[in-house]
């Protein structure tokens, strides 16, 4: 659900990093934190176990430039992935309009994207919202591992419609902001055409 | 997309910062904020030097979801209020 606000001339847009535990969605947000100049960013919240794995969300406020005289402002979430915090997950979908789906590449985690998409496709839908018709874009995480699939294998498994698919190794950045763009064009082509 | 957008105009943005800056004074607050549940920031009144507004809607946002979260599992239909109160701060979350 975007939100336009004529009287600060705003548009917020709401982005969710989506993908099973340690997939890499807490590594993307912070890739981007660090590496986004200090007038277009935000605080970076996390609210994470003593461990450092997402107990709730993480949340980073960007600002990418103006559309005809409205400040676009992306506020950046992710989801716990452990499957026991469903919940959450849940809560942090309300009002999403653009999702990114980080799915580990390493044979072993394979299970854990399919279910990961499956629950998405259900929260989604107890939201209202299909994931057909939702800005979505597929990021293949940690293809550095010797351990990772070929890309093409994975994509054959995980693709849900016709969304972009980037490779990436977002604890070097690689991918990282790529997906961002892509996401971002997605939704404002999706506000375009409301 | 199933769920429609919030728009916000000038004359209702006038409207929401005049009824929250009355409210901040019959609570006697040194600010406050109009948040929708999605976590993000209406309208604000009062002083917000030195605050995060933004960072204080998403989390505010996700406080009253978990509350919400909670009252359910717990076969309540809701926790109205939220107070959360420290040493310098005290937060409530209506």
């Amino acid at each position: 659900m975007t939100f336009i606000n004529y009287a600060a001339r705003e548009i917020n847009c709401k982005i969710v990093y989506y993908g099973p535990g340690l997939c890499g969605k807490t590594t993307n947000i912070q890739f981007i934190y660090d590496k986004t100049g200090t007038g277009a960013k935000g605080k970076l919240i996390s609210l994470a176990t003593e461990s450092e794995r997402t107990l709730f969300f993480d949340f980073l406020p960007i600002e990418l430039g103006t559309i005809r005289g409205f400040r676009t402002r992306f506020h950046l979430y992710t989801v716990p992935g452990q499957v026991f915090y469903d919940a959450s997950r849940k809560l942090i979908l309300k009002g999403v309009d653009g999702v990114v789906f980080v799915a580990d590449s390493q044979e072993a985690r394979m299970d854990a994207n399919i279910e990961s998409i499956r629950n998405l496709k259900e929260n989604l839908r107890e939201h209202g919202v299909s994931i057909e018709k939702v800005p979505y874009v597929l990021q293949l995480n940690k293809r550095d591992l010797p351990t990772a699939m070929p890309a093409a294998e994975l994509e054959t498994a995980l693709r849900i419609k016709n969304e972009p698919v980037f490779e990436a190794v977002a604890s070097r950045g690689t991918g990282v902001f790529e997906t961002l763009k892509a996401v971002v064009k997605s939704v404002l082509m999706d506000l375009k055409t409301r | 997309m199933a769920v429609s957008d919030l728009v916000l105009h000038e004359a209702d943005h006038k409207r929401f910062a005049s009824l929250l800056d009355r409210l901040r004074k019959d609570a006697n607050a040194k600010v406050a904020f109009l948040i929708d549940k999605n976590g993000q920031q209406l309208a604000v009144a009062g002083q917000v030097d030195g605050l995060d507004p933004t960072s204080l809607a998403a989390l505010s946002a996700g406080n009253v979801a978990a509350t919400d979260g909670l009252a359910k599992l717990l076969g309540e239909r809701e926790f109205s209020t939220l107070f959360s109160t420290e040493r310098t701060a005290d937060v409530a979350e209506p």
